[in-house]
């Protein structure tokens, strides 16, 4: 058999691939701004007791960041009542100040308002002025039973903390979101690195898999 | 003055090995190419901190690099990757810059990474370390990446850390060099199988992975190939007194590397053995001597460098004298043999009636019950994690990829069970039982040392890199497999191939979006 329909298998496969790649890369969806998660799913809740007040400081809020949401996993056997949640910077301004209903359990949106810059080692506080206890999904806590001990961010307090997940302003396609997640890539990294080195990689990850045809075309043609 | 006799035997022996190396083909030199590629894509897009175990090793490279020997094991307690305060200065602040978790994404701030950058530049590193749960290593790669690190050391530690991350991706690319030979030696008439072997490799994304951080796998596995390569090719040509002391040079790195390489120990002197065996024809007494005298030499030499070691260890350097893999001490629970079989049963097997569930997860819900989820390892750490888990064993590709990836798994082994079966191996069915050996002994060491960990710990043990000294086999597998084709022989290559290369890119691609954009 010709090594040229060997070399057709492989490009077709490679193809097919990318090509699914780009359609499900092209669907816009939600994406976050930032978030002070360190687990995929939190194990442990953290309960606001009825009337209770908790803050927790380094929080980290972009400018871009349209929406703050909340994950409540549990709620007591009373009707639960309005949260109030008050989002300010390391210097005390507020960033944004809601008493919002909490009818259920799952995912609670507060909005942001806009025409701010980053912020920084900011503090989210929360009340529960309802009867019901209201429990959050935390920040901390991995699924992964092998994995090391995890830690918040400077100025964080060493504990489980509410997660916060910062959302971008309406729904993005991966490739729009592309030049964020560059320079995002860029950061704690060598100081030569910046984004564009993400586009390098990729061009270099694209040269390899041509190099890997080259390769098996090689192979194919021997004997 | 002109250069002496000496000096001209030496440069003709060492341009007639130059000239070996040459006659390699391109292709092999190719795929080395290719994986220090992966390697080096994976380097830059792994975060710091972000490799399995990476902080601890890390720790065990800047002493080596400060200090010229081996931390101490009783140093100061950590857990984990080792706390930030048994950490230099400039990785504590790394560490507590880059929140540490196995799951979560870094941060995404840039005024806290130009902080930090500013800091680093200035900030000392001081002298106190400790390696946690890997001090035990041996001292062979960190004393190799203490020489980058000390070559580095007038950068901070960001840009130190990419070049310790670098000698892995050379590593990985020798890896891939010593597959490719090592399929070579086994199918010596199958040039076009060759290529696809060091592809298989170049291209594994957990292998490329682990090539892009600091971890002493990278050499454990090339030292690993090494040996399968020299085994094969002393099968090939015979066991010459030269080959003999090489298998033992190899062997003695890879005991000086890390102790995942005692399970390949068992089927590599059997080799040597069969090997000594088979010469006996020759039944001169010179042939006799000559048969002595390589064994005797390949033995002192694998054998004596890592008794100097243990005896250096403990009595100069005053380390403890209880080896470990993975940091659990050796002298920890032994437990039952019916309860080691039964464990080494359900790692690949279902479990029988009247067995003990050894592989469960304990999970809280939010209102703190416990639940005890049973798990299979060859499904949920060995396949699942060969296809691709990343970070801290953390996160992957989505089920059906799992699933997709099974059945090509499936079919290759199939595949090359065919070839086997169909092929005349004659004597050649001896050098197939070594390799076997060499995969049972991995297998086996594995098991118990994680045994003794899910006795004294509770936790489990197994990871997929803890059998990629066995990536030689890989890609013997992945061209049996191919070549059980037939006449559909290309066809099949090609679709291995592209396979290979998306697991690749996919891999590389999940993890961009895992740790830059965190999907949820």
């Amino acid at each position: 058999m010709s090594p040229r329909i060997g070399l057709a298998a492989g490009g077709l496969v490679v193809s097919v691939v990318v090509a699914a790649l780009v359609l499900l890369l092209a669907q816009p969806s939600p994406h976050l701004a930032a978030t002070n998660t360190r687990a995929y799913d939190e194990r442990v809740a953290i309960d606001l007791a009825p009337g209770q007040r908790r803050c927790q400081g380094g929080e980290y809020v972009p400018a871009a960041a349209a929406r703050l949401r909340l994950t409540i996993v549990g709620l007591g056997t009373a009707p639960a009542g309005p949260l109030a949640v008050a989002l300010s910077d390391s210097e005390g301004h507020p960033l944004s100040q809601a008493t919002t209903p909490v009818e259920r359990a799952g995912p609670l949106d507060i909005p942001l308002a806009g025409g701010r810059a980053d912020a920084d080692g900011g503090s989210l506080c929360l009340q529960n002025l309802g009867r019901a206890r209201i429990a959050f999904e935390g920040n901390l806590t991995s699924s992964v039973l092998e994995a090391a001990p995890s830690l918040n961010g400077p100025g964080e307090r060493p504990t489980d903390e509410v997660r916060t997940d910062y959302y971008l302003g309406g729904r993005q396609s991966w490739f729009t979101l592309a030049p964020t997640i560059a320079s995002r890539f860029a950061d704690y990294k060598p100081s030569w690195v910046g984004a564009w080195t993400l586009w390098v990689l990729i061009a270099l990850a694209l040269a390899l898999a041509g190099g890997a045809m080259m390769v098996l075309r090689l192979a194919l043609r021997t004997p | 003055m002109s250069p002496g006799p000496r000096w001209r035997r030496v440069m003709s022996r060492a341009w007639r090995r130059a000239a070996v190396a040459r006659r390699l083909p391109h292709a092999a030199w190719i795929c080395a190419a290719l994986a220090l590629g992966n390697g080096l894509i994976w380097n830059l897009i792994t975060p710091a901190m972000q490799g399995i175990d990476e902080p601890a090793h890390i720790s065990y490279v800047e002493y080596m690099a400060q200090h010229g020997r081996p931390p101490d094991i009783t140093g100061p307690p950590s857990s984990g990757g080792g706390t930030v305060s048994a950490l230099a200065s400039d990785w504590s602040d790394v560490m507590a810059s880059l929140p540490f978790a196995d799951a979560g994404p870094p941060s995404w701030s840039s005024a806290q990474s130009q902080a930090l950058r500013q800091r680093l530049r200035t900030d000392n590193r001081s002298e106190r370390f400790a390696s946690g749960y890997v001090a035990a290593y041996p001292p062979l790669y960190y004393g190799l990446d203490a020489l980058v690190d000390r070559a580095a050391s007038a950068l901070p530690a960001l840009d130190r850390l990419f070049f310790m991350r670098l000698l892995g991706a050379f590593l990985f690319a020798g890896t891939t060099l010593m597959c490719f030979c090592f399929v070579r030696e086994l199918m010596p008439g199958s040039p076009w199988a060759w290529p696809l072997a060091g592809l298989a490799i170049a291209f594994q994304p957990v292998a490329g992975s682990l090539a892009g951080v600091v971890t002493p796998d990278n050499l454990l596995f090339l030292v690993s190939a090494a040996l399968f390569f020299m085994l094969a090719r002393a099968f090939r040509l015979g066991l010459t007194l030269r080959r003999g002391v090489a298998i033992g040079v190899v062997c003695a790195l890879g005991v000086l590397t890390k102790g995942t390489f005692y399970g390949l120990l068992p089927g590599a002197a059997m080799a040597v053995l069969i090997l000594l065996w088979r010469s006996r024809r020759v039944r001169s007494r010179s042939a006799r001597g000559r048969r002595l005298l390589i064994a005797a030499l390949t033995a002192v030499v694998a054998i004596v460098p890592a008794g100097i070691w243990q005896l250096v260890s403990t009595v100069v350097l005053a380390r403890s004298g209880a080896s470990t893999t993975a940091g659990v001490v050796t002298s920890g629970a032994v437990g039952s043999a019916r309860g080691q079989i039964s464990y080494l049963w359900g790692t690949f097997f279902p479990r029988l009636p009247g067995m003990h569930q050894w592989f469960v997860n304990s999970l809280a819900d939010t209102a703190g019950r416990i639940t005890l989820a049973p798990y299979y390892p060859l499904w949920d750490v060995y396949i699942q994690g060969f296809i691709g888990r990343f970070g801290w064993f953390a996160f992957g590709f989505p089920a059906w990829v799992n699933w997709l990836g099974l059945g090509v798994l499936i079919v290759i082994t199939a595949g090359a069970i065919l070839t086997v079966a169909r092929a005349r191996l004659g004597p050649r069915w001896a050098e197939l039982f070594t390799y076997a050996t060499m995969l049972v002994g991995t297998v086996v060491l594995v098991a118990v040392v994680g045994y003794r960990f899910r006795l004294s710990t509770g936790s489990g043990f197994e990871e997929t890199r803890y059998l990629f000294g066995l990536l030689a086999l890989w890609g013997a597998l992945v061209v049996c497999g191919v070549r059980a084709f037939g006449r559909y022989r290309n066809v099949a290559a090609g679709v291995v191939v592209g396979l290979l290369v998306c697991d690749s890119i996919g891999a590389q691609l999940i993890s961009i979006a895992h740790w830059y954009a965190f999907p949820l």
